[in-house]
């Protein structure tokens, strides 16, 4: 038996949400409202080129026009957009180095086990060896805290530090992605994104480059109020590596708070881009009040020939996730990969899935998607996988498996396929059922007891999609599922 | 985008158009007028509706209207083919199925059909009771019972036109429901609406070879327990025909089940669609539903759609369903080839055993060439 | 020391009443075969016994190392030293062997207030255990059951039964479906769990376990009941004349 089992009884972790708490910093907040004097102030905080505040003010006046999607099977009351504050960042110039950071600040990473010196790691994995190590980009509601082995990476070439920094630095990148894969009209919070998008993670791997280590970005929600709005961009080159983790928490809170976040993946030539998600936001009590809205816009373009983007996702937190990373698969031979895992309890609700566009030829693409929905909540997949008139011998393979436990929470299954090439196969099964009740009886019969059964079978349900994440992701996911099962199982 | 009608603002300009015709026959469509306004139409080619142009089964509905036979006054006078333990009558009387249960094109042919026609096969009858729909391009509208534990075979052979059928299956019934949909220039639209209370059977055998748009929607509403729905179908397509199919089977109380088999073959530049919903309601613990949608894309722009969806609502269930689009096993084409069997003949014989999987009648057989 | 008293136990499945009336002692340091016809009542009584849902005591008593199980969970029955040998042992997607194992064993040892069982110590013994049991190292890798065959899921019910310890070890077809070999093997584990502190009943179809391990006790279920007790010398009448005439009866 490995140390990293991850269900061994000593590393049961509390019923309660553990990163629930809040941190205590002097913080400028902006008042509630957006108008087009915010944006200009949220640009003239970060010091942006006059080219970059054109672009959100146009991605403004888009989001005015357009209505907010209704299609998904989410339901909530309508939200005051000038209720939100758009920019929320801890007091004073941006540290230089760690010890300038605030030590409150610190200590909240600390508690949340996210390493920001770079001789510590995630928290709960044995420090063994270099490919252990994890640089970590800390974003703290609409800033960047920290960026660690930054030295590290630069002598590799690789670029990594907030979006905020990349403008400054390296603006030449920026106009010639940022809006690339997702376009500023793309959706009505994407629109909203582009417009007050904040701070987040910008990564490009030079030619030929392998990550030397795991990549990731650690966001964190703390202000009352306030939507988080952050914004990535991963750039891999011709030949280029990279892994790429994101962490998300947010404080216990009665009000719903928005964070309506954008992800661009660009992978040329060769290129292969790994992208995973453990999304832990605050899902609201158990009696569905407060918690995340988590209203994301996440998609890779495949550019280049034989290129690769694979999307891991395990959703346990939010009240409401509306998320779809896809992937559009340009470059011949060209490959994109979604494992999802996506647990709702309570009242939490979830419309996710993805869409697979095949353009160039011999494109290839495989969707796992797990859903378990317990309690009350409603948890849906949605999916498009479409076939190019282009797409020569495209192939798909998509399994969606849902999982129901108790007769009050609900599961659906929304696939679209839509095949416009002759020689292109799609194959798509789905299951839903409950938790199988002679496995259940089996693992009783052998002393172990329901709660304990239950988030045995259905961490083994998730199995596939948790061998995609990196290791120590991995123990976390499935401590994240045992936790929120809790109470789950009557 | 500027110059393009929005989806919202079309179908609400369809629903004016649809709302202002003005109303000549024999029946009183106001209970489908109230059905229609309170329920909208779907909004044009978004979701369900997105690869078919509802305007087009609107403006078709409106035209027959215009053109409908109003002077036809007895059963006789329709040619309807009925076993004697059959009842036929006319209706100008909207049933409570339609105003609650039923959809909004199902209720334009409400507004607009000349009569309804009542059929019921008799409780508890010693012999199957058979029923032959006329094969007319008209406005149809039938209603039909089976009694308890009364048996019906039923043919319905559609070539265009709009045509709604809504059936009744009291406890213990049982219906045998062969569909043809013949090819046509035409526009056809059909719909079938099943309620199925406890312990009755449907069997759906379909076929159909498109139609310049062909729109095909079946629903099935099991409301007792110990339902069997079985629903299979096929359709072969060719030149730039088009067929649409929908099917809602909704599990409305528990302990019954529902199977559903459909295969299609898409040639030349013909499109084909199929959604296939399964609803579990929160009463219907104990279902066990399955659904598997296979397609075929055998010409060079042929299109094949597939939205299976499910929508479950309570844990105690067992649901599965599986669509495919690809091409003929190119493992199978050789190994007939290498028994001497010329490519074209080879391919011929492939998609005959893949129709045959979900074809299942002689009627079926005959319109697909499927004839051993 | 008695394991087991079962008396006068009438059960039903389904509303279906299929246990009329058992009655079963079972001592420290006995093995026991119920033999039978299919359909005899033989797996309801041991998922009777276990607890399992769907299968309701409507009257009689049992009693677990002297406690009464009416009303005690399936898992608070194992932990009292109850182990079912399933018949058809089921798979368990994405649950490693050792996972199923380790927690099974935990949970046991929590229950005595023992201290949880440690992976090295776990290894090993599993090492030991397959060994015995002629599963290879591989095995202990894979999922619950997953990809076994018919054989090896068999040998894998041995060997949760010979790592738990269990008091009473009710084994249900446990012979069915094995060729010569694995009956062999698996005899071979049950001969080495049994010892004066424990007990095992086999709950078996045919005569032929009872070639390889010895019991103490023969008892024929018919139509949900015990109808006869015996010696060894009672199976190979069984085997010989076959259960026409306790069916006559």
């Amino acid at each position: 038996m490995s140390a990293q089992s991850p269900s061994s009884a000593h590393d049961f972790i509390g019923k309660e949400y553990k990163a629930g708490f809040v941190t205590d910093i002097e913080q400028e907040t902006f008042p509630p409202g957006l108008d087009e004097a915010v944006i200009h102030e949220i640009s003239k905080r970060k010091n942006e080129p006059a080219w970059l505040l054109e672009w959100r003010l146009r991605a403004y006046k888009r989001w005015l026009d357009m209505p907010e999607p209704t299609w998904a099977k989410v339901d909530f009351e309508p939200i005051d957009y000038q209720a939100i504050s758009y920019f929320a960042s801890p007091k004073g110039d941006k540290p230089k180095s760690l010890d300038e950071v605030d030590p409150e600040l610190l200590k909240t990473y600390e508690k949340l086990g996210i390493p920001l010196h770079e001789q510590e790691v995630l928290a709960g994995v044995e420090r063994d060896q270099d490919s252990n190590r994890v640089a970590v980009d800390a974003v703290f509601d609409s800033v960047s805290v920290t960026t660690t082995f930054k030295e590290e990476l630069r002598a590799h070439g690789v670029i990594f530090c907030s979006l905020s920094e990349a403008v400054a630095d390296h603006p030449e990148l920026i106009q010639q992605y940022l809006g690339s894969v997702v376009p500023q009209g793309d959706n009505f919070y994407a629109a909203l994104n582009s417009a007050v998008f904040s701070d987040g993670s910008f990564v490009y791997i030079p030619k030929g480059v392998r990550c030397p280590m795991e990549l990731s970005t650690y966001f964190r929600i703390n202000a009352q109020n306030t939507g988080q709005f952050e914004r990535t961009l991963i750039i891999a080159d011709e030949g280029s590596y990279v892994s790429y983790l994101e962490g998300c928490t947010a404080p216990m809170r009665d009000e719903n708070q928005l964070h309506a976040a954008v992800v661009e993946l660009v992978a040329l030539e060769d290129a292969s881009i790994k992208y995973s998600t453990v999304q832990n936001w605050y899902p609201g009590d158990a009696n569905g009040l407060g918690g995340i809205y988590n209203f994301v816009t996440k998609r890779g373009v495949c550019r280049g020939a034989r290129s690769h983007i694979s999307w891991t996702q395990v959703e346990t937190g939010s009240a409401i996730t509306w998320k779809y990373p896809s992937v559009i698969l340009r470059g011949d031979d060209s490959k994109g990969e979604f494992y999802s895992v996506a647990l709702t309890n309570n009242h939490q609700q979830a419309d996710t899935g993805t869409k697979m566009t095949h353009i160039g030829r011999n494109t290839s693409s495989t969707i796992i998607s797990k859903g378990i929905s317990a309690g009350q909540s409603s948890n849906a997949y949605r999916g498009r996988v479409r076939m190019n008139p282009g797409a020569m011998k495209a192939r798909n393979f998509t399994q969606c498996d849902s999982l129901l436990i108790g007769d009050r929470a609900s599961a659906h299954t929304f696939p679209s396929i839509e095949s416009q090439r002759q020689d292109a196969v799609v194959e798509h099964e789905a299951s839903t059922s409950k938790v199988n009740e002679d496995q259940l009886f089996l693992c009783r019969q052998r002393g172990i007891d329901g709660e304990k059964a239950v988030a045995m079978i259905v961490n083994g349900f998730c199995k596939e999609v948790f061998r995609e994440l990196p290791m120590e992701f991995a123990v976390e996911a499935s401590k994240l599922l045992e936790v929120s099962l809790e109470g789950a199982v009557g | 985008m500027a110059t393009r009608q929005s989806p919202l603002s079309l179908r609400d300009e369809l629903l004016g158009r649809v709302l202002a015709q003005k109303h000549v026959g024999s029946i009183d469509g106001s209970v489908a007028k109230q059905v229609l306004q309170r329920q909208g139409l779907p909004i044009p080619h978004k979701g369900r509706w997105q690869f078919t142009d509802l305007s087009v089964i609107i403006d078709d509905a409106i035209a027959l209207r215009r053109n409908a036979n109003l002077h036809e006054s007895s059963v006789a006078d329709l040619n309807i083919k009925t076993s004697s333990n059959v009842e036929t009558s006319l209706s100008g009387q909207m049933g409570a199925v339609e105003a609650s249960e039923t959809g909004s094109l199902i209720a334009v042919n409400g507004i607009f059909a000349p009569r309804f026609v009542q059929l019921k096969a008799l409780d508890s009858a010693d012999q199957v009771a058979n029923i032959e729909l006329p094969n007319r391009r008209q406005l149809d509208h039938y209603r039909i019972k089976i009694g308890k534990h009364a048996a019906c075979s039923l043919t319905d052979k559609f070539t265009g036109g709009n045509r709604v059928v809504l059936c009744e299956l009291d406890g213990g019934a049982t219906l045998d429901y062969s569909m043809v949909l013949e090819p046509t220039k035409d526009i056809s639209y059909h719909a079938l609406v099943v309620t199925m209370h406890a312990d009755s059977t449907f069997n759906l055998h379909s076929a159909s070879r498109g139609a310049k748009l062909s729109c095909n929607e079946v629903v099935v509403n099991i409301v007792g327990a110990s339902a069997t729905a079985s629903l299979s179908g096929g359709w072969h397509l060719n030149d730039h025909s088009h067929s649409d199919t929908h099917v809602y089977v909704n599990h409305r109380v528990g302990g019954s089940t529902s199977e559903q088999k459909f295969h299609g073959v898409v040639d030349d530049s013909a499109r084909s669609s199929f959604t296939g919903c399964i609803t579990i309601e929160q009463d219907a613990s104990g279902t066990e539903a399955h659904l598997t949608n296979r397609n075929l894309a055998t010409g060079p722009n042929a299109r094949a759609y597939a939205q299976p969806e499910l929508e479950i609502y309570t844990d105690d269930v067992v649901c599965s369903h599986g669509a495919t689009t690809g091409q003929l096993d190119d493992d199978a084409l050789f190994l007939l080839q290498s028994r001497g069997i010329a490519e074209s003949r080879a391919r011929e014989l492939l998609i005959r055993g893949f129709l045959r999987a979900a074809v299942d009648t002689p009627e079926g057989a005959k319109l697909l060439s499927l004839e051993t | 020391m008695k394991l087991l008293e079962v008396r006068n136990l009438v059960a039903e499945v389904d509303n279906k009443q299929i246990l009329n009336g058992v009655n079963l002692t079972v001592n420290a340091g006995e093995v026991h075969a119920v033999m039978g016809p299919n359909g005899s009542g033989k797996s309801t009584l041991s998922n009777v016994l276990a607890g399992r849902p769907g299968y309701e005591v409507t009257s009689g008593s049992m009693e677990l190392m002297g406690s009464p199980v009416n009303g005690m969970s399936v898992e608070e029955r194992a932990h009292a030293g109850l182990f079912l040998g399933f018949q058809y042992p089921i798979e368990i997607p994405g649950v490693a062997n050792m996972e199923l194992l380790k927690n099974a064993i935990d949970s046991q040892r929590s229950a005595t207030g023992e201290q949880e069982i440690g992976a090295r110590e776990l290894i090993q013994r599993v090492r030991e255990v397959a060994k015995e049991l002629q599963f290879s190292e591989e095995f202990l890798k894979r999922e619950v059951n997953v990809g076994f065959s018919g054989g090896e899921k068999k040998r894998n019910e041995i060997l949760q039964l010979m790592l738990m310890q269990p008091k009473l070890a009710f084994l249900d077809e446990t012979d069915s479906g094995l060729d010569i070999d694995a009956l062999q093997v698996v005899a071979r584990g049950i001969n080495a769990f049994s010892a004066s502190d424990n007990a095992v009943v086999l709950v078996t179809h045919y005569q032929r376990l009872l070639n390889h391990v010895d019991v103490d006790f023969v008892h024929i279920m018919v139509n949900g009941e015990l109808v006869k007790s015996g010696g060894k010398e009672l199976a190979l009448d069984v085997e010989a004349r076959g259960y026409a005439e306790f069916l006559r009866s």
